[in-house]
């Protein structure tokens, strides 16, 4: 969908804005980070795993580091760690909280994992928190789900112009919904045409002036138009707002975000 | 080129979000049903877009077979995952007793773990494959996997619930008789934890663990049941992605991952490449549109020029035979529309 590209772009434009930016990935499961040139963007970029968010609450706890590393460092904790249930996204989810709350005026930018995997960041600590009505758990994650919920925080979703990315922006919406009651910005509709200059040929004009490989390029734009009308007009009838990103043709990752970036300001 | 998959039962489509997996994964069911294969499709995506794409407006969550008035031949069944129905049946299969299952059910702890354990959907998705590898009724099955990352997830999630009901693991948490198992650094280790988590936390972990119990073996074998499948040769694991930078950085990683794990990728699918067009003769057409549609035309061969470049660079870095599949102009939820994209994918173009 582009998630990665929007939220880079994003956090661009917020730095140009005189923002100061952080923009966090989720790598629950401390795999090899996903290898886009972040470093190009000139933006703090954290990647976020469970087992170092874990030693960082740890050591806010337990204060020595010789203490913490002797419980991490064990086999059978850690491997307890990696698996306990909805425990990982929390100590993730307190990570950006922890971000947040020492830096009140900064743009938290988090690139989630997709749909279905997004909604377990949000259930996790929601969930826990109707387990643990008392103690140090439920504190956290109290703090956490306040974070999430609060007006500060907006749910950029992304889709694209088309019949089942729609759809399942549509699902995963109302599965957030269900779980609480969040803030959503509008629908980033990625992908989109952009705009050509001249004047755009009609429908009519196509089909009786244009032959060959003319008219397959004007059918090929006239089906994706289609597709993004269509699109909006769904997202439009459940009452969400849409913004156009363009499918731009740069040939590399860093010159899309910039150019997305420069059409958000404009946007 | 013809992509045989005569000796090929499960075809695992995975790869990132937004490229088209659902789309193709119906589009391969179809071509295979009307070739006289019994398929199955099943989707493990938590988002249930499959149903679409067959062009079903209720999808059970149970087996459906797909019907068509214009393909009265088509033998295929099409299977949507519901994780949180399905682990229910998991823990009935596993338990050694129904008062065992009764606990585990009613446990509050469960049904989080149930609702927000990221893993359960691939476990449960593993656990349905298994189900349908070994009742035979199917001579393809096409997994419709999550993406990338998470289709990670698919082949690691059984491994982190049987590392969760560890044996050493689970004896300790059973009311910490087991704690004089330890070695004494884990002794201490562990009741340092019990500081960080809070004791309420580790006695409700303890009290579904222990409701768990004699359970573990089953998860095991099964996760081994799942890796042996994967890497049968009879397996097909297909990366289905777009030709660009970001997707050709993720891929190349994904494609790593499958070496190292002794998984066989056996088809690279470029999907979507945007066709280039040559402007052929108009006439009466007013300057600015010439200019207008002179400029779309580039927009499009500008784009095809950076898809081929990236679809080189894939096939350099990615040793497996690749597709590539053009951006249709039509909506894939057309049984006619699939069908034809599923014969481009077997038989080329």
């Amino acid at each position: 969908m582009g998630k990665s590209a929007i939220a880079s772009a994003t956090a661009l434009l917020g730095q140009r804005l005189g923002k100061k930016v952080f923009l966090v990935s989720w790598n629950p499961f401390d795999r090899e980070a996903r290898p886009l040139p972040y470093h190009a963007l000139g933006i703090p970029h954290l990647v976020l795993n469970g087992p170092d968010c874990f030693r960082e609450y740890a050591l806010s706890i337990l204060k020595f580091e010789k203490v913490v590393n002797m419980v991490l460092d064990n086999k059978v904790i850690n491997t307890f760690l990696t698996a306990a249930p909805g425990l990982t996204e929390a100590v993730i989810a307190g990570k950006i909280w922890d971000l947040t709350d020492k830096n009140p005026d900064a743009l938290v930018l988090v690139d989630l994992p997709a749909s279905g995997h997004a909604v377990s960041f949000f259930s996790s600590p929601l969930g826990l928190r109707k387990l643990f009505r008392m103690g140090l758990v439920h504190r956290e994650i109290e703090r956490i789900c306040e974070m999430m919920l609060s007006p500060s925080t907006l749910i950029q979703l992304v889709s694209l112009p088309e019949e089942l990315p729609v759809t399942e922006t549509l699902e995963l919406k109302k599965k957030l919904e269900s779980l609480g009651t969040f803030h959503f910005g509008p629908v980033f509709l990625n992908q989109c045409l952009p705009l050509f200059s001249g004047k755009p040929l009609s429908i009519e004009d196509a089909k009786t002036k244009l032959k060959g490989e003319s008219k397959e390029l004007f059918d090929q734009y006239h089906t994706l138009l289609e597709q993004e009308v269509d699109a909006m007009n769904v997202l439009s009838q459940e009452g969400l707002k849409t913004r156009k990103i363009p499918r731009l043709s740069c040939p590399e990752w860093i010159t899309t975000v910039e150019a997305v970036s420069k059409s958000l300001e404009h946007s | 080129m013809n992509w045989d998959l005569s000796k090929r039962r499960i075809i695992l489509i995975g790869g990132p979000g937004g490229v088209g997996k659902t789309t193709l994964a119906a589009a391969l069911g179809v071509s295979l049903g009307m070739r006289g294969y019994r398929t199955l499709v099943l989707t493990v995506d938590p988002a249930r877009r499959l149903a679409q794409a067959l062009g079903f407006k209720n999808f059970s969550q149970s087996l459906q077979k797909v019907e068509s008035a214009d393909f009265p031949g088509l033998n295929l069944t099409a299977s949507m995952l519901d994780s949180e129905h399905y682990f229910d049946k998991v823990i009935e299969r596993f338990a050694r007793s129904p008062e065992q299952k009764k606990k585990i059910l009613e446990n509050r702890l469960y049904r989080t773990m149930v609702e927000s354990l990221g893993g359960s959907h691939e476990y449960a998705a593993m656990e349905r494959l298994l189900e349908f590898v070994s009742s035979e009724d199917y001579d393809k099955i096409i997994v419709d996997t999550p993406p990338t990352q998470n289709a990670l997830d698919l082949l690691q999630a059984p491994q982190r619930l049987a590392n969760f009901m560890d044996n050493s693991v689970l004896k300790w948490f059973q009311k910490q008789s087991g704690l004089h198992l330890f070695q004494r650094g884990t002794q201490a280790a562990m009741k340092v934890l019990q500081k960080i988590l809070g004791s309420e936390f580790l006695d409700q972990l303890a009290s579904v663990l222990g409701d768990l119990e004699g359970m573990q073996a089953g998860f095991r074998s099964r996760h081994l049941a799942v890796m042996e499948l994967f890497r049968n040769p009879s397996t097909a694991f297909v990366l289905v992605t777009q030709a660009s930078e970001a997707r050709f950085l993720e891929s190349v990683e994904f494609y790593k991952t499958l070496l190292t794990e002794n998984i066989l990728m056996d088809r690279l699918i470029l999907n979507r490449i945007d066709p280039s067009f040559q402007l052929g003769p108009s006439e009466n057409i007013p300057a600015d549109s010439q200019e207008w549609l002179s400029n779309l035309q580039k927009y499009f061969q500008e784009l095809h020029l950076v898809q081929q470049k990236w679809a080189e660079a894939f096939q350099a870095a990615i040793k497996t035979p690749a597709i590539r599949v053009e951006r249709k102009a039509a909506l894939m939820s057309d049984i006619h529309t699939l069908k034809r994209l599923g014969d481009e994918l077997i038989e080329g173009r």
